[in-house]
């Protein structure tokens, strides 16, 4: 039985994002062309993931392995992959345990709730086993090419198995914290589930912090302090060790991720069914007459939109992340009068940077990182395919689909320019920078921020997906939202080599503007784009 | 008010509606009959745009549905089989939503006063529609479909849910819309209703009109549910 559901649910998850569309935009069975395509891009995307982790494990295996650091190799990555598993998985278990819209058929069947609760977790730990696959699979190529040895081969194997166990136990506790706080409570339940998904974040990347801060210490000591470091990083050290297939480690290791699992599958078990049929009780408010405003076709698309987005925790996290990061640079840079950077003149010298380093020298590279930071909002990605069952009532409805794909675009617009406007203008003044500049930290950085939101609009026009059963598989792992994440990236990237190149160059304005007009070309093609050809596909989508 | 011409619509190999032709006068309630999977769900989505059909043509008040779509709407109000409504607003904001999109002024609120109280759901209004039930969100839809006083409403099975009482609301309601100049193209399985309510009825069959006419020249002497039965089994 639980094999299955796994079956059924995986089923459902992946041959919907590809199944084709005939003549008259009715669904049918993926052509063994698309399956093919879809295969090359999946592929492809895995390979650039893949590729990004080998590129970052082969400098530090070439330092670690020789010198006989193995354990603390594998410690960093196992760490590594342990969060970045537990980070993607927070949400996915939340939405996979409580908010499958079939938890209330399964209940109704002759199925056990551990079926339906186990069933539920592997389809998570399927989902980590690839990611952990990503990352931990270049991880053991770069330590085999530095000559590692048969016993960390074979540990990393065990670790590889047992991993995901823990990561997802780890997970599944937290998204089953989040579920039981927001079944208890009647009111902004998106609010509290949002501000505890934000301290958790907080808490992750302060950790991560700590950690990228202490890695100086970790390479500067490595060759003489081992044992000091290990001591230093216990977990890492221990984690590291367990991997050697020391014995000690590697048995209290196994045994948390084993008691963990155990522990977590019990705990959900006991408040499984009060979780789900809570879940869509809400406080009952008496109506009180209010006088209603007059409003336009558009403003009322926008308002709903608004509440479509303010409606779900993990369409807040997921789609609206980037703008934190925007936040928190600016705040650093305002509380830090200016930008907090102590660059060696020496080495910069080496790397060709023979300028003076000022506010307006070092301006490209912050832009940059704001760029990058924009480059992870994802609301629009996920914003046609969300509307889900409710397709039919703006289909039937006199919505032209340039304006309903308009008011897809505006909210992320009047969270994003405003905040674009604030940062820019605080940075730049905070930066001590010319008015010119002033321009270029407002305007870079929001011409950024719209030609993201309109890629990801676009992607999501192409890859629409209106049928799932939780929200976290098109707002998270939907092929649109996956696209727009490595388009915007790599754009992103790209921008921050030429704005990079641009200031090392002498030629910061120069380069800015370049980015500006790149970004000013991207959006206003892509208006023609969604204006003609998507809006036309978007009419003849069939309900 | 609704011209269906030579409607044929198919999924795949499957013919689900097959040159059908149908016409709607203002002033007409029309029923739609015929057994699960007839296609008279296809025929409804069909007049309304939710989905393109292969051949024929559609007007609504003289506007073809397939060349002018956003005009036609504007003139048709839609009442799906089961109503999804946008669960994440209350009500009154889902009303409002609605009122703004059809461009609906001020008096939206003595109309939602008024639909409201005669469905008995006013005080439910600020509540989320998450929490409203299956009859509940019925009442709402058809709220919202009276809301911008269509010319044409479009119905899948709309006493599907109700309470008798509401479903006598409805009716008193749909009958006044028609004696106002509109009309009403609804399907139903509730063939007393149909025989009670409708001006005009047509029984589908395999995506083909069997037979379309006044509901007394339909029935003639017996009940709808014995010609309905009779033309079931002749055809078997």
């Amino acid at each position: 039985m639980i094999r299955r559901l796994v079956a059924i649910r995986l089923r459902n998850a992946f041959l919907n994002s590809i199944s084709g569309k005939d003549k008259n935009g009715n669904a049918r069975p993926a052509s063994t062309g698309r399956l093919i395509g879809f295969a090359f891009l999946y592929t492809f995307l895995f390979f650039v993931f893949f590729g990004m982790i080998f590129t970052m494990s082969m400098p530090i295996a070439m330092l670690l392995v020789p010198q006989g650091s193995s354990d603390l190799y594998f410690g960093i990555f196992t760490l590594l992959s342990l969060t970045v598993i537990f980070i993607l998985s927070i949400f996915e278990t939340k939405s996979e345990l409580f908010e499958c819209k079939d938890n209330e058929l399964l209940l109704s069947m002759p199925i056990k709730t551990r079926d339906i609760i186990i069933s539920r977790v592997s389809v998570v730990l399927i989902y980590n086993y690839i990611t952990e696959a990503i990352v931990l699979i270049p991880v053991l190529l770069s330590y085999m090419i530095y000559g590692g040895s048969p016993i960390g081969i074979f540990g990393s194997i065990v670790l590889f198995v047992t991993l995901p166990l823990l990561a997802t136990a780890l997970a599944s506790g937290v998204g089953y914290l989040v579920a039981l706080i927001s079944a208890k409570i009647a009111r902004f339940k998106t609010a509290i589930v949002t501000v505890l998904f934000t301290v958790f974040f907080l808490l992750y990347f302060v950790g991560l912090n700590y950690l990228t801060e202490n890695m100086d210490a970790i390479f500067e000591y490595v060759e003489g302090n081992i044992n000091a470091i290990a001591d230093k990083f216990s977990f890492i050290g221990f984690i590291g060790r367990a991997s050697l297939l020391a014995p000690l480690p590697l048995v209290i290791y196994l045994a948390i991720a084993a008691a963990a699992s155990a522990i977590c599958v019990f705990l959900i078990s006991k408040s499984y069914l009060s979780i789900i049929t809570s879940s869509n009780t809400s406080e009952k408010v008496v109506y009180k007459e209010k006088k209603l405003k007059a409003t336009g076709m558009l403003t009322a698309l926008v308002r709903k939109e608004l509440a479509r987005f303010t409606s779900s925790a993990t369409y807040i996290l997921n789609g609206a992340l980037g703008y934190v990061f925007v936040l928190i640079i600016a705040g650093i840079i305002v509380f830090n009068g200016g930008i907090p950077i102590d660059i060696d003149p020496e080495l910069a010298g080496d790397v060709g940077m023979d300028f003076e380093f000022s506010g307006e020298t070092i301006a490209p590279f912050v832009i940059g990182a704001f760029i990058f930071c924009y480059s992870m909002t994802l609301m629009t990605a996920a914003s046609v395919s969300i509307e889900g069952k409710h397709f039919w009532i703006v289909k039937s409805l006199p919505i032209p689909a340039k304006t309903l794909l308009l008011a897809k675009l505006i909210p992320s617009m009047l969270i994003s320019v405003p905040i674009a406007l604030i940062t820019g203008i605080a940075s730049a003044i905070a930066s001590g920078v010319s008015f010119i500049y002033l321009l270029l930290y407002v305007t870079v950085p929001m011409a950024a921020a719209v030609a993201f939101n309109f890629i990801g609009l676009v992607f999501n026009c192409l890859f629409p997906k209106f049928t799932y059963l939780n929200e976290a598989e098109v707002v998270k792992q939907s092929l649109p939202v996956f696209l727009t994440m490595m388009v915007n990236l790599l754009l992103s990237l790209g921008a921050f080599a030429v704005l990079a190149i641009g200031a090392i160059s002498g030629g910061g304005e120069i380069a800015l503007l370049a980015i500006l007009f790149l970004f000013i070309v991207i959006s206003v093609s892509l208006y023609f784009l969604l204006a003609g050809p998507l809006s036309r596909k978007l009419e003849n989508i069939n309900i | 008010m609704l011209k269906i011409d030579s409607l044929t619509k198919s999924y795949g190999e499957k013919r689900a509606v097959d040159d059908l032709t149908l016409h709607i006068e203002k002033g007409e309630i029309y029923g739609f009959i015929g057994h699960n999977g007839a296609g008279k769900t296809t025929t409804l989505k069909s007049c309304v745009g939710l989905i393109g059909f292969d051949s024929g043509e559609i007007y609504v008040d003289g506007v073809s549905i397939r060349k002018y779509p956003i005009e036609c709407k504007k003139m048709i109000a839609y009442i799906p089989d089961n109503p999804e409504l946008y669960d994440f607003l209350s009500g009154i904001k889902y009303l409002d939503f609605i009122a703004g999109v059809y461009g609906v002024g001020e008096e939206k609120n003595e109309r939602i006063k008024a639909l409201s109280e005669a469905f008995e759901i006013a005080d439910d209004l600020a509540s989320p529609i998450s929490s409203y039930s299956h009859g509940m969100k019925q009442k709402l839809a058809i709220i919202s479909a009276y809301l911008h006083d269509p010319k044409l409403i479009i119905m899948d099975e709309p006493f599907v849910g109700l309470d008798p009482k509401a479903s006598h609301t409805l009716k008193v309601m749909m009958r006044e819309h028609c004696d106002k100049g509109g009309a009403i193209f609804f399907s139903t399985h509730v063939l007393d209703v149909a025989e009670k309510l409708c001006d005009k009825i047509a029984i589908i069959k395999e995506g083909k009109l069997v037979v379309a006419g006044r509901t007394e020249d339909v029935k003639g002497d017996d009940s709808l549910e014995d010609v309905f039965l009779e033309l079931e089994e002749k055809d078997d």
